[in-house]
């Protein structure tokens, strides 16, 4: 599927997720005790609970450009975030993100986003910018 | 996490000085490791290339954790920003290779920040990406809550 690319201002169908610490351990390595995976380890490090990764979000960022912009995008691609907020098992996770620009690069383009995670409280868990090679003849591949 | 290869040094992460190499450790982009990243984020398998599969790219974005964690205990530490250039999706099946530098420390808000430029690279001599980790070397919230 073929579609035109978003212009400034477009936002992009948003990717949503409900965090299970079965996939905070599974982000982990195998076994591995640490404030992402155990209460008490957190606790001892001044938390109320478990946190996920942040990087973990990352990859809902990456889920979300890639399926506007399509697989053939994902190489070139610049993710540059904060993170924010901590996210505990059973927060909702959504991956927002908004065009700012769209410049002709060769044959396709180069398009600059905001983008962030916001939980169910709509705050920001990370956010910041990527940039994302448009080919040509690619776009709207999940 | 790469199997078999941490080795902790008695050393405090946020001690290093600016321009520290890390060194570097490997890992296999294995079908199991590429399986539980998938189901920890939910994400659809990319489709194969040339008869080969590949991993999704995100699985390259806790590279450095792995590469300072091999070497210094980081325990105390959180992850505050992640830069993170896509340059070539990962195969399944192949080596990959992780090295970093220290490029920046500073501290803010009485926290101490540390700034590791990360590169992994896969046994075909293809740069996947760059990266640039932004880590609170000793993280001790405030009332509980960063």
């Amino acid at each position: 599927m073929t579609q035109p690319a978003l212009g400034a201002g477009a936002e992009l169908e948003p990717v949503s997720r409900v965090v299970t610490l079965e996939d905070m351990l599974l982000f982990e390595p195998e076994g591995e005790k640490n404030i992402h995976t155990d209460d008490e380890v957190a606790r001892a490090a001044g938390l109320p609970a478990a946190i996920a990764a942040g990087v973990q979000f990352m990859s809902y960022i990456f889920e979300m450009l890639q399926r506007e912009y399509g697989f053939h995008s994902v190489e070139g691609t610049v993710l540059d975030v904060r993170i924010r907020e901590p996210v505990f098992a059973g927060d909702t996770v959504t991956a927002r993100g908004r065009v700012t620009e769209v410049r002709a690069d060769g044959s396709g383009s180069r398009v600059s986003l905001e983008v962030w995670c916001e939980n169910q409280r709509g705050g920001h868990v990370i956010a910041g910018t990527a940039q994302v090679p448009v080919r040509g003849d690619a776009g709207g591949v999940a | 996490m790469p199997e078999g290869e941490r080795q902790r040094a008695d050393q405090a992460f946020h001690e290093l000085p600016v321009g520290t190499e890390m060194g570097s450790i490997e890992y296999t982009m294995s079908q199991e490791r590429v399986e539980r990243h998938l189901r920890a984020t939910h994400q659809t398998p990319y489709p194969e290339s040339g008869g080969e599969r590949l991993a999704p790219v995100s699985i390259l974005a806790s590279d450095g954790i792995w590469l300072a964690e091999s070497q210094f205990d980081i325990g105390e530490s959180v992850h505050a920003g992640q830069r993170l250039e896509i340059l070539n999706v990962p195969i399944v099946g192949s080596r990959v290779r992780v090295s970093g530098r220290v490029v920046d420390k500073f501290e803010k808000g009485g926290r101490q920040f540390v700034v590791m430029d990360v590169v992994s690279e896969d046994d075909r001599g293809r740069v996947l990406a760059r990266g640039r980790m932004t880590g609170v070397a000793r993280y001790r919230p405030e009332g509980g809550a960063p």
